[in-house]
């Protein structure tokens, strides 16, 4: 003789919740809920606080600001351009570079005569930019890195000068002629906002405004340095303090002459106000979870008092207790399973309409969606575990009671 | 009233047997000191008024419930000590039930909830099928087998039960009002169909007021106030 089969267990699961359609469809629809309300809340805070770190810094939360340290005195630092060329060689994570330097000048158009700044950037210098070019076209890595009296203007200067800049129009910069070769547009982040009012160009250009002072054609007003991780820039600013003190012999007893702007630290501030953001968020969800989750138990505590005769005529007719649990096992993974299916896909249609619709910046937060199916399961398996207890025990004189 | 019979037949006994329930502070006695003796191959009627504690002995006789004193004894192994778990091995090896409403799965068909001992015993429907064809004929519910329960008249769930209880072959049938909803000509097919269990040497216990059943009966046993008068 053979045993009571999961195959069977598993079949009257399913007739018996076919049997109670709208139990199962509201106990299915309660998971299915909790799950996808936490998955889109996740996907929605998850898509404005990277939107919000974006605004605030676009590609500086992965660099290094490397300027002069003013209380260390003069007798060392700016950063080079000997000092940009050695991190890009020796320091292991550095993606890349761009030295900036930068003047106040004057700018004539056929019209108008503007006072402004103007920034010489050699290497990777988009990136900092962070915008799309509006008319015309990038400066080339060639043309970025050598003399060649080309420029670009930012879209608040273009504003400016009422609009009296074409792209292939010569301008004047201190009565020295330049042509612009592109408009750019408006910055995505709030730290690229200098360049907007500027003129851009290549760092040899610049030299060519610069007072006598400041002429030393390798020094940089500032040195930024990408890294491949966020997660690095604790060990790129050891690393590259390390090099730079070993290349101009400043031990490490004294203070460094250089400043590092970690714009990490900024972004740890946003980080404590999205943390907060986020804990209210997770306690409404959590709020809305837990009613969901109450609910489920009410509904399934309300239908073990309709099926305790059910049970009890099983056991009546050669059903062991523990066939009982495995009947109700199953039907809870049965529920659970498209309890979680259902929330992760409705959580995923409805991150993607509320982008859609109301234009929220949604990132798909999975194993927020995980979490919350952890979180059914282990409701489910909880009231489960209740709910077969009580089955097992149900007395089976019942069953002679109509 | 016949004459008990008692001799080495004996499969089930009841040995001063009582069951008490509490009702408030005050303990309710339902059966006071029942002394039984059961032979395989017996028609029993258990008689009396509502309230004298039929279905009490029936519950307890059938291993549905528990008394409050006294030995229970199946073939000769008396019962004390055993817990829920082996009393249900004991229904599951001995006992067939046909209750009042038939005790049907209201979600199962027909043929499913014929077949539910079997699969709850872990046989596979292959071996059974044939036993299972030859009820629904018998029992006239072949055309309906794949009906839901719920589709059909008191006297044919009356019908499922009895195939039901009598499908695994138990030594004991226990049946509590088996004819109280069913009209004279349903009355008469299930009567005479636990009388022909009895004659096969199945041990028919039912508690009934009607005459169609305790007529058929070898043992009529009546009841007043938790005894046997």
């Amino acid at each position: 003789m053979g045993y009571y089969t999961h195959k069977i267990a598993l079949r009257w699961a399913l007739i018996s919740l076919l049997g109670r359609k709208l139990t199962s469809f509201i106990l299915i629809l309660s998971l299915t809920l909790a799950i996808s309300v936490l998955f889109i809340c996740s996907s929605i805070v998850s898509g404005f606080t990277k939107q919000v770190e974006h605004l605030t810094f676009g590609e500086f939360n992965r660099s290094l600001k490397i300027t002069q340290n003013v209380i260390a005195g003069q007798d060392n630092g700016p950063p080079t351009l000997r000092d940009r060329a050695a991190i890009e060689r020796t320091v292991q994570s550095v993606e890349s570079t761009a030295g900036w330097t930068s003047e106040p000048v004057t700018m004539l158009t056929n019209t108008v005569k503007i006072n402004t700044m103007i920034y010489g950037a050699i290497g990777d210098y988009r990136r900092e930019i962070d915008a799309d070019i509006l008319v015309g076209r990038w400066l080339t890595d060639h043309e970025i890195n050598n003399y060649n009296r080309l420029c670009l203007i930012g879209y608040e200067l273009f504003l400016r000068s009422d609009e009296d800049v074409r792209v292939g129009q010569i301008i004047y910069i201190d009565n020295l002629s330049c042509r612009v070769i592109g408009i750019v547009g408006l910055p995505r982040s709030m730290m690229a906002r200098e360049f907007s009012q500027s003129i851009i160009t290549s760092l040899r250009n610049v030299e060519k405004y610069r007072s006598y002072e400041n002429s030393d054609n390798q020094n940089l007003d500032w040195l930024t340095v990408y890294t491949k991780n966020y997660k690095n820039r604790h060990d790129l600013e050891i690393n590259v303090d390390k090099l730079l003190r070993k290349m101009h012999s400043i031990p490490m007893k004294y203070i460094s002459p250089y400043s590092y702007r970690d714009n990490a630290l900024s972004k740890e501030n946003i980080e404590r106000h999205n943390s907060a953001f986020k804990q209210l968020i997770y306690v409404i969800n959590g709020i809305i979870m837990l009613s969901v989750f109450i609910t489920y138990a009410v509904m399934n505590i309300y239908s073990l008092k309709e099926r305790r005769r059910e049970f009890s005529i099983r056991l009546s007719i050669g059903g062991y207790p523990s066939d009982m649990v495995k009947q109700v096992a199953w039907e809870h993974t049965i529920i659970s399973s498209f309890g979680s299916i259902g929330g992760l896909l409705f959580g995923m249609l409805g991150s993607l309409a509320a982008s859609a619709l109301g234009g929220w910046p949604i990132y798909l937060h999975w194993s927020s969606g995980f979490v919350a199916v952890l979180a059914g399961w282990f409701t489910s398996g909880c009231v489960c575990w209740w709910v077969a207890m009580s089955v097992s025990k149900t007395p089976p004189a019942l069953a002679s009671k109509p | 009233m016949k004459d008990m019979i008692f001799g080495k037949n004996e499969i089930l006994a009841a040995s001063v047997i009582s069951r008490s329930f509490e009702s408030g502070d005050e303990d309710v006695i339902a059966l006071d000191r029942i002394d039984l003796v059961f032979q395989s191959g017996t028609y029993v009627a258990l008689c009396g008024p509502s309230g004298c504690g039929k279905s009490t002995l029936l519950n307890i006789l059938g291993l549905l419930d528990e008394p409050s004193s006294g030995v229970l004894t199946l073939f000769g192994r008396p019962l004390n000590g055993f817990d829920h778990w082996d009393r249900a091995k004991l229904r599951r090896e001995h006992f067939g039930y046909l209750f009042q409403d038939g005790g049907m799965i209201e979600r199962l068909s027909v043929e499913e909830n014929i077949a539910a001992p079997m699969l709850y015993r872990g046989i596979n429907r292959g071996r059974f099928e044939a036993r299972l064809d030859d009820l629904l004929n018998l029992f006239g519910l072949a055309s309906k087998k794949r009906k839901s329960v719920s589709q059909l008249s008191m006297g044919e769930r009356q019908r499922v039960g009895l195939a039901r209880a009598t499908i695994a072959r138990p030594a004991i049938i226990v049946c509590d009002e088996p004819t109280a909803s069913l009209d004279e000509y349903n009355s008469n097919i299930v009567s005479d169909y636990l009388r022909s269990l009895a004659l096969d040497g199945v041990l028919v216990i039912c508690a009934t007021h009607d005459p169609i059943v305790y007529d058929k009966c070898d043992i009529v046993i009546r009841m007043s106030s938790g005894r046997i008068i």
